[in-house]
C-alpha cells in the first residue's frame, strides 16, 4: 500500500509510519478520529487565468453591445437587458414589469403567440423573457446555424410586441393560478414579505409578481405604455455570445436594432439605509407547514459602493459556501437545517442583505438566535487569517469555473456594465477582493451591519413557536398566510373585505 | 412555419421570408462535438474514464457508485442517500467536513446526488488540484470513518432535506404518491429520500455494512474530465486507488415489477395542494432500450415548448391547465412514462384526464407529421449541444452512458439512434406502452374544506 506521493516528500518519517498504520487499519471502518492524518498532495503550478476578451460598441441610439466569442460549441445566445424591472413600474401597478416581459413573446406585429413558440421550438432553441428588481430581460439561444432566426425573433419580441387582448386574458388566468401555487409556497411568502417589510413603499419592496388584485387591474394600455416608455435602446445592453465573429455580431445588432428609439433615462429613487431603531419580527402563520422558512436581514449596499469587495468577502464568510459560518453552525454543528446561506443584492441604490434557512417547526427560534449570533460575531471578533483566506479564494479561485462558458463570461460583463463599470473593473476584481483585510471586515460588520435590529420574517406554524419566540426575542407581529396582502403596508387583508377568489 | 406578414412593405416581406426559411422542415446543420473517452479498468475493478479538454484550466472529477435507493433493504428506505451525506463526514486522512471546506477554500465546487440507481460524487476545481482530489476520493472509498455523533447529526440534516424538498412545498409529495401507486413491488415505488421512520431506524452498523458491500472499487466508475495530462492522471489513479482491495460480488437481487394487467387509480387530497393535478403513468422499458428513443421523440412532440401538443391543447386552447407534460423517467430497470397536467383552479380532474387521454389516443391513431419528427430531432440535437457545454456536463453524460445505460459508446452514438426513429416507430411505441391496462391514474387534489383533525396522509392512496 503506497502512501500519497507528494505528501511523503514533505512529511517526517515518524508520521509516515503512523499513516501507513492508519491506512492498514482502514478496512476496519472506525479508525480513531484523533489519529495523525496524512497531509494530502500539494497542488502543481496554477495556469494563469485572465478575464476573457470581449468587444464593446455603442449604437447611435444608445444601445450598448458586447460580444464574447467562443467557437468550440456550435451555439449562440443573445442576452438583452433593459431598465424595465419592477423598480420602474408606475405607482399602483404591481406586477406590471413581469407581466409585460411575459407578454413580449405572446404575439408581435407579424407573429401570433403560437408562431413565436413554433419558430423557436422547431430549432430546439430557447427564448425567455422576464423581469427582476431593475432589469427587464430577454434571451434567445440557438445552434449557430440559426443566427438569422435568433436575431430576427429577439428583435421582433423586443421591438414589436402587440399585446393581443386574448393573450392578456390567457396570461392573467394562468398567472392567477401561478399565484395560488406561490401562496402555498413558504419560501415565496418569506422572500416577498421580507422585501415588503424592509423597503416599505420603496419600489424594491414591491411584490414582483403582483397580487390577484393588482393583476386584475392591469390593462392592455398599461402594457403598451410600459413597453413604449421602458423598453428603449438608450437604457439597454445586449450581449452576443458564442460561435460568432465580432464584426458579424455588431453588424447584425445594428441591422436588427438600429430603428429602436433611444428613449429617456430613468433612475431608482434613493433608499434610506439608516438602521432601524428596533428589530421588526413578522410571523406569517401557516399551520400546515412542516418547516419554518426563516429570513433575516437589512438594507445594505449598492453595486457601486466602495465597500462592494468587503461586503462580498463578508458574505463569503457568513453564507456563500457550505463551509461558511451560517451553514457550519446551523447544519454541521446542530443538524438544524438542510442548508443556510446569505447574499447581498446590490442594485443601483442600496439593496439588501438576507440570511436564509429553513428548519423543523420545533427548532425555529433556536435557528433564528443561532443565525443572529453568527452575524453578531463578525463585529466582536477579528476573522482568523486562514478563514479569511479561504473565504476570499472561494470567490477568486472560482474565476476559471465562471468563465468556462461564454454565457458565464457574458453574465459577468453585463453585471459590470449595468453598474457603469467596464473592462478595468472585471480585470482587477480579484485583486481588489484579495486586498480585503480582517480590519476592513470588522469595520464593515460594526458600521454597516446591524444584527441587533435586523428584520426577521418567519413563515411557519406560529402556534408551535410563538411563546418561545416572545421569550427569546420579544414582540412580533403575526399575519395568517390566508390573510396576506402584499399591497397593503400592514401586509394584511382589510377585515371588511372578504377578498373573493378571482373565479 | 406559416407566419403571415400583417403589414405590407419590405420589412414585413423580409420577416415572412426569414420565418419561412427557419421553419420549413429543415434539420439543423450543426454537429455536436464528439467526446473522445479513454477507458481502462484497474486490477481491483475500478473503471476509469478520461476525457481531455484544455480550454479552461479546470478539471471535473466524478465517482459513480453503482448503488442507489433500489438497492436498499426493506425498512431502510432513504439509506443510500443518507449514506451519501456521510461520505463527507471524514475518512482516515480527511476530517469530517474537510472535503467541503478544502474544495471551497480553493474556489472549487462539489456536490453529490443519490437517485434510484446510482450515487454520484463530483468536484470541479482548478486543474492543478487534480492529484489532491483523487487522493481525497480514494481516502473516503478506502477508509470512511464516521463517528456516532456525526451520524446522528447528519441524519437530522437529511430529515430536514426531506421536509424541505418533499413535505413543505406544494406538490412536493406528488412524485412520492405517484410512484407508490405505479409500482407494487420494485423499490422504485419509494423515492430515494425515503421515509422519516426508516431514516430514524438506520444505525452506524448499517453504514459499515453498506460501505463494505457497495463502496468498493469494483462497484465504482471514476470519470476525469477537463484540463489534465492522461499519463499523469493515470499514474495518480493507480497510486491512490490501485491498492484499495477489490470487494465481493455486488448484490443485484432487486425484486422485479410484475407486468401490470389492469388500470389502477388513486386520489390524494391534502391541504398543501394548491391546484388539482392529474398524473397518468405507464410502465416502459429500461434506459438504453431500443424503444426509449421513440418514446423520447414522442416526449418532445408532446411537451417540449409552448408549441407542443399538450401545451397547445390543455394550456393554450382549452385553457384547463397551467402546465402539461409527458415524459419518461429513464431508469436502469423498467421506468415510467408519465403524463401530468396541473389544472387551473376549479377544473375537474376527470376533464384533465380526458384531455390527456385524448392526446395519447391521437398519438396512437395517426403518425406524427414530418415537421414534428424534424422538430423533435432538432430539439434532441440542440439539447446535446446545449447540455454538454461544461466539462461537468460532459462527465455527467460519460458517467451516465457507462453506468446506467451500460454502454459507454452511447455517449456519442445515441444521436444516431434518435435520427433513425420514424413516425411509424412513434405510433408503434404509443400503441405498445400507452395501454389502459398498463396505466395508473393519480388525482392530487386540494382539500376543499378546512383541515380535519386527522393527518392528511391518512387519505393517501384511497381508491376512487
Amino acid at each position: 500500500m503506497s502512501a500519497p506521493r507528494s505528501a511523503a516528500t514533505s512529511r517526517s518519517p515518524r508520521r509516515a509510519v503512523a499513516a501507513a498504520l492508519l491506512l492498514a487499519a482502514a478496512g476496519q471502518v472506525h479508525a480513531d478520529s484523533n489519529a495523525a492524518k496524512v497531509a494530502g498532495p500539494q497542488p502543481g503550478p496554477a495556469r494563469e487565468v485572465r478575464f476573457p476578451a470581449f468587444e464593446e460598441q455603442t449604437l447611435p441610439n444608445g444601445l450598448r453591445v458586447v460580444v464574447v466569442q467562443q467557437h468550440e460549441q456550435p451555439l449562440v445566445s443573445l442576452q438583452l437587458l433593459v431598465k424595465a424591472g419592477k423598480s420602474f413600474e408606475p405607482a399602483g401597478k404591481q406586477g406590471l414589469a413581469k407581466a409585460t416581459a411575459a407578454l413580449l413573446t405572446q404575439g408581435t406585429a407579424t407573429r401570433a403567440a403560437q408562431q413565436v413558440a413554433a419558430a423557436i421550438d422547431f430549432v430546439g432553441g430557447t427564448l425567455s423573457t422576464g423581469a427582476s428588481v431593475e432589469a427587464g430581460f430577454a434571451s434567445i439561444a440557438t445552434t449557430s446555424d440559426q443566427l438569422d432566426l435568433a436575431f430576427e425573433l429577439l428583435a421582433d419580441v423586443i421591438l414589436h410586441p402587440s399585446f393581443p387582448q386574448d393573450e392578456i386574458d390567457r396570461w392573467r388566468k394562468q398567472t392567477l393560478d401561478g399565484l395560488r401555487i406561490k401562496s402555498k409556497t413558504a419560501g415565496y411568502l418569506a422572500n416577498t414579505a421580507f422585501l415588503r417589510t424592509l423597503f416599505g413603499e420603496h419600489p424594491y419592496g414591491r411584490p414582483a409578481d403582483g397580487t390577484a388584485e393588482s393583476l386584475a387591474a392591469l390593462s392592455r394600455e398599461d402594457f403598451v405604455a410600459f413597453h413604449r416608455e421602458r423598453y428603449v435602446a438608450g437604457q439597454a445592453l445586449i450581449a452576443v455570445v458564442g460561435d460568432v465573429t465580432p464584426a458579424d455580431a455588431f453588424a447584425r445588432v445594428r441591422r436588427a436594432f438600429a430603428g429602436w428609439a433611444q428613449g429617456t433615462p430613468v433612475e431608482v429613487p434613493a433608499v434610506s439605509t439608516a438602521a432601524s431603531s428596533a428589530r421588526r419580527i413578522l410571523v406569517i402563520d401557516k399551520p400546515d407547514a412542516a418547516q419554518t422558512e426563516i429570513r433575516l436581514g437589512q438594507t445594505a449596499i449598492a453595486f457601486r459602493d466602495p465597500d462592494l469587495y468587503v461586503a462580498e468577502v463578508y458574505n463569503s464568510l457568513v453564507g456563500k459556501s457550505s463551509s461558511a459560518r451560517l451553514n457550519e453552525e446551523l447544519r454541521v454543528r446542530r443538524g438544524l437545517t438542510y442548508g443556510a446561506s446569505s447574499s447581498f443584492t446590490e442594485p443601483s441604490q442600496p439593496g439588501w442583505f438576507v440570511a436564509s434557512t429553513s428548519t423543523k417547526t420545533a427548532s425555529t427560534v433556536t435557528a433564528v438566535t443561532v443565525a443572529l449570533d453568527v452575524l453578531g460575531g463578525l463585529s466582536t471578533e477579528a476573522v482568523p487569517a486562514a478563514e479569511l483566506a479561504s473565504a476570499k479564494t472561494f470567490i477568486t479561485g472560482a474565476l476559471p469555473l465562471e468563465i468556462e462558458t461564454a454565457a458565464g463570461t457574458a453574465g459577468k460583463v453585463l453585471e459590470a456594465m449595468r453598474a457603469g463599470y467596464g473592462r478595468d473593473f472585471l480585470e482587477h476584481y480579484n485583486e481588489h477582493l484579495s486586498g480585503v483585510t480582517a480590519v476592513d471586515l470588522q469595520r464593515f460588520a460594526r458600521e454597516r451591519m446591524h444584527p441587533d435590529t435586523m428584520t426577521v420574517v418567519l413563515v411557519g406554524n406560529a402556534a408551535a413557536f410563538a411563546q418561545e419566540l416572545r421569550e427569546k426575542l420579544g414582540a412580533f407581529e403575526t399575519v395568517p398566510a390566508a390573510k396576506l396582502d402584499f399591497l397593503r403596508s400592514d401586509l394584511r387583508t382589510a377585515e371588511t373585505d372578504p377578498a373573493p377568489p378571482p373565479h | 412555419m406559416n407566419a403571415t406578414a400583417k403589414h405590407a412593405g419590405l420589412a414585413g416581406a423580409l420577416l415572412a421570408l426569414l420565418a419561412a426559411d427557419a421553419g420549413a422542415g429543415n434539420a439543423l446543420q450543426v454537429t455536436p462535438p464528439k467526446l473522445e473517452v479513454g477507458e481502462r479498468t484497474l486490477a481491483n475493478g475500478l473503471r476509469v474514464l478520461l476525457y481531455e479538454d484544455h480550454s479552461v484550466p479546470i478539471v471535473n472529477v466524478q465517482v459513480w457508485y453503482h448503488v442507489g435507493s433500489k438497492n436498499e433493504r426493506p425498512g431502510r428506505s432513504g439509506f443510500a442517500h443518507l449514506f451519501e451525506h456521510l461520505m463527507f463526514k471524514g475518512s482516515a486522512n480527511v476530517a469530517s467536513e474537510e472535503h467541503k471546506s478544502f474544495i471551497s477554500s480553493i474556489g472549487g465546487r462539489f456536490n453529490a446526488a443519490t437517485d434510484f440507481d446510482r450515487t454520484q460524487y463530483w468536484e470541479t476545481v482548478p486543474s492543478n488540484y487534480l492529484e489532491r482530489i483523487l487522493w481525497m476520493e480514494a481516502d473516503r472509498l478506502r477508509s470512511l470513518d464516521v463517528s456516532e455523533a456525526n451520524f446522528r447529526s447528519e441524519r437530522e440534516v437529511v430529515k430536514e432535506e426531506r421536509r424541505q424538498r418533499v413535505e413543505n412545498p406544494p406538490f412536493g409529495r406528488l412524485m412520492e404518491v405517484v410512484l407508490a401507486n405505479t409500482y407494487t413491488t420494485h423499490p422504485y415505488r419509494i423515492l430515494p429520500v425515503g421515509s422519516m421512520a426508516d431514516l430514524d431506524a438506520a444505525t452506524l452498523d448499517d453504514v459499515r455494512a453498506f460501505h463494505a458491500t457497495y463502496y468498493v472499487p469494483n462497484n465504482a466508475t471514476l470519470v476525469i474530465a477537463g484540463d489534465f495530462e492522461p499519463g499523469q492522471a493515470t499514474r495518480w489513479v493507480e497510486e491512490y486507488f490501485g491498492s484499495i482491495p477489490k470487494g465481493g460480488e455486488i448484490p443485484r437481487d432487486v425484486p422485479a415489477e410484475p407486468a401490470q394487467n389492469g388500470e389502477r387509480r388513486a386520489r390524494d387530497v391534502r391541504a398543501g395542494t394548491p391546484l388539482p393535478a392529474v398524473v397518468l403513468t405507464y410502465h416502459v422499458p429500461r434506459a438504453g432500450a431500443a424503444d426509449l428513443y421513440a418514446l423520447e421523440v414522442a416526449s418532445n412532440i408532446l411537451s417540449s415548448g409552448e408549441s407542443s401538443r399538450l401545451y397547445r391543447r390543455l394550456v393554450y386552447e382549452k385553457q384547463i391547465a397551467v402546465s402539461a407534460a409527458g415524459e419518461a423517467i429513464e431508469l436502469e430497470h423498467p421506468g415510467v412514462f408519465f403524463f401530468v397536467g396541473i389544472l387551473q383552479s376549479g377544473q375537474k380532474p376527470e376533464v384533465g384526464e380526458q384531455e390527456l387521454v385524448a392526446e395519447i389516443g391521437r398519438l396512437q391513431a395517426e403518425p406524427v407529421t414530418a415537421d414534428e419528427l424534424t422538430l423533435a430531432k432538432n430539439q434532441i440535437l440542440a439539447g446535446l449541444v446545449f447540455g454538454r457545454q461544461t466539462v461537468q456536463q460532459r462527465a455527467d453524460a460519460i458517467g451516465n452512458a457507462a453506468v446506467i445505460l451500460g454502454d459507454l459508446s452511447l455517449v456519442n452514438r445515441a444521436l444516431a439512434e434518435y435520427q433513425k426513429v420514424s413516425a411509424a416507430d412513434v405510433l408503434r411505441v404509443a400503441k405498445v406502452y400507452f395501454r389502459p391496462e398498463n396505466r395508473t391514474v393519480v388525482y392530487m387534489l386540494p382539500e376543499e374544506k378546512p383541515p380535519a383533525e386527522k393527518p392528511a396522509e391518512k387519505q393517501n392512496g384511497s381508491l376512487r
